[in-house]
């Protein structure tokens, strides 16, 4: 009994480097050797995407890329998925950034998705970059009262009065869904105050799982029509569309991780109730 | 020959392998690549403001919209942060800031985030919900906003029907503390595995091994160092 006890108090004392040592095999076992886990999609991913699949082709849709490098391994699968499904269905792709890195992450996602950006035919005719637009949600503000207003040249410094992509996009109403890929501030508080509210634009959510709970709210209001939860959101969005891609890959991964944190939750309480029975 | 390309992704792998090794043990290579990034996000918010101000203030001003030089006037205030003599006049840009930014977001506070919220949860249906899962998720709602907001009501003790709805608030705001520690776990998960991701993909994937024998090398040195201070 003793030498069992002995153990256990020996696991909850544990160096934390072993833990890191088990969670980094746990993670890269199955990124190494996918198992094909089984992956169901949740209500909110549907709602997102049986909202984008209603949308009739031509309508303007606005990406709001409010993220920083730190929120790609999340954010850049939700990305790439959202804008090959809107590439599908033909709609306008309005992309502009409240967050300074945010232009350059839409840059790259929009050369992932489409070959090019700058350079593609179609660009300023199906999609454009806006580019960031200093103030936070000041400029969120600016952005939703006049369009060209606050961004009258796009990331590449062309002008943007006479773009076919913005042709009847004065206002954040004439959007017919704006997408915040959201990370921190500005983000879905922001654009919620700044857009939803006085303009009644419809906005769906492609967030981190980091603030997934203060977004949720939103969903359940009413307020929003969809939600992406971070690499899981990911993963789901592109089981939708029918193009598995990293997230996908990443989820095996995510879920044998998972399992290797509880059951070291579980033993460490195990270790720390054995050895609080053995002080009485 | 190398391309660039190639280049900046094992510089980034290595950087990556670096910022890993804190993990360790804490140490100056580690900290010497905090300090570049934080560098190199500076030097591109500095950037990207720069030429958000260009496009949106200076280039009207100089084709003859003269009224953006007002604002631009007003930010170069800021300077004054540096002068000891003369520091309270950076502090006209920055009531210009607060005042500005809080009477934006107070405006769309009131209707987003209060009465909004309150409509979205009041009308939720219970009896027309379309199944017995929602009608049951609805309750569970209902019940956690009144209960968490009688959590916080200060104004009367906690005993009978009072003290239990109280302490059902209390176990809502616990089992959602619960809720955000396990995203807050899944997020950073899904960091890892993105790294990883990145990681075990060719060229830098060669690296993983050079990264192995040196920790297993520092590892070593440590030990030997730690040996005749032990004994």
């Amino acid at each position: 009994m003793s030498e069992e006890r002995s153990f256990l108090t020996r696991l909850g004392r544990m160096d934390r480097r072993f833990m890191y040592v088990v969670i980094l095999i746990a993670v890269s076992i199955p990124l190494l050797r996918p198992l094909a886990l089984p992956l169901s999609v949740s209500p909110e991913t549907k709602l997102f995407y049986d909202y984008v699949q209603s949308l009739p082709s031509g309508t303007a849709i606005g990406l709001t890329f409010d993220c920083q490098p730190g929120a790609l391994p999340e954010l850049y699968p939700q990305m790439l998925a959202i804008l090959q499904h809107l590439k599908v269905r033909q709609t306008r792709i309005i992309c502009v950034a409240f967050m300074a890195e945010g232009a350059m992450i839409a840059h790259n996602a929009l050369t992932d998705v489409f070959g090019a950006s700058q350079s593609h035919p179609g660009y300023g005719k199906t999609f454009v970059n806006l580019g960031f637009i200093a103030g936070g949600e000041t400029g969120m503000a600016a952005f939703a009262k006049s369009v060209k207003g606050a961004a009258p040249q796009d990331y590449y410094g062309s002008p943007t009065d006479k773009m076919e992509v913005l042709s009847g996009v004065e206002t954040a109403k004439d959007f017919a869904l704006i997408v915040e890929f959201a990370y921190g501030t500005p983000g879905i508080p922001e654009i919620m105050r700044q857009m939803q509210s006085p303009y009644g634009v419809k906005i769906a959510a492609a967030a981190t799982a980091l603030i997934a709970t203060q977004v949720m709210p939103y969903l359940k209001s009413g307020q929003m029509v969809g939600m992406l939860t971070g690499l899981r959101g990911a993963a789901e969005y592109e089981n939708l569309i029918g193009k598995p891609g990293e997230a996908v890959a990443g989820m095996d991964a995510q879920s044998v991780a998972h399992v290797a944190i509880i059951l070291a939750i579980l033993v460490g309480n195990i270790g720390y109730y054995s050895e609080r029975r053995k002080q009485k | 020959m190398i391309d660039v390309g190639t280049i900046g992704t094992l510089l980034s792998a290595v950087f990556t392998l670096i910022v890993f090794s804190f993990l360790y043990r804490d140490n100056r290579i580690y900290k010497l690549i905090e300090h570049i990034y934080l560098g190199f996000a500076i030097g591109v918010s500095a950037v990207m403001a720069k030429a958000s101000v260009t496009s949106t203030a200076w280039n009207p001003a100089m084709r003859g919209a003269w009224i953006w030089l007002l604002p631009i006037a007003v930010g170069l205030l800021f300077c004054f942060y540096f002068s000891k003599k003369h520091f309270w006049i950076s502090r006209i840009p920055v009531s210009f800031l607060v005042g500005g930014a809080t009477g934006l977001a107070i405006s769309g506070v009131v209707k987003a985030q209060i009465l909004d919220q309150i409509r979205g949860t009041i009308t939720l249906p219970l009896i027309t919900a379309p199944n017995p899962i929602t009608a049951i998720n609805n309750l569970l709602i209902i019940l956690g906003v009144v209960s968490t907001l009688l959590f916080f009501f200060f104004s009367k003790e906690r005993k009978g029907i009072m003290g239990k709805a109280m302490l059902l608030g209390r176990i809502f705001v616990v089992v959602s503390l619960g809720a955000s520690f396990g995203f807050i776990v899944m997020a950073r998960m899904s960091l890892l595995i993105g790294r990883l991701q990145f990681l075990f993909k060719t060229p830098q994937l060669y690296l993983l091994p050079v990264a192995l024998i040196m920790l297993l090398i520092w590892i070593m040195w440590d030990k030997r160092k730690a040996g005749p201070a032990q004994a």
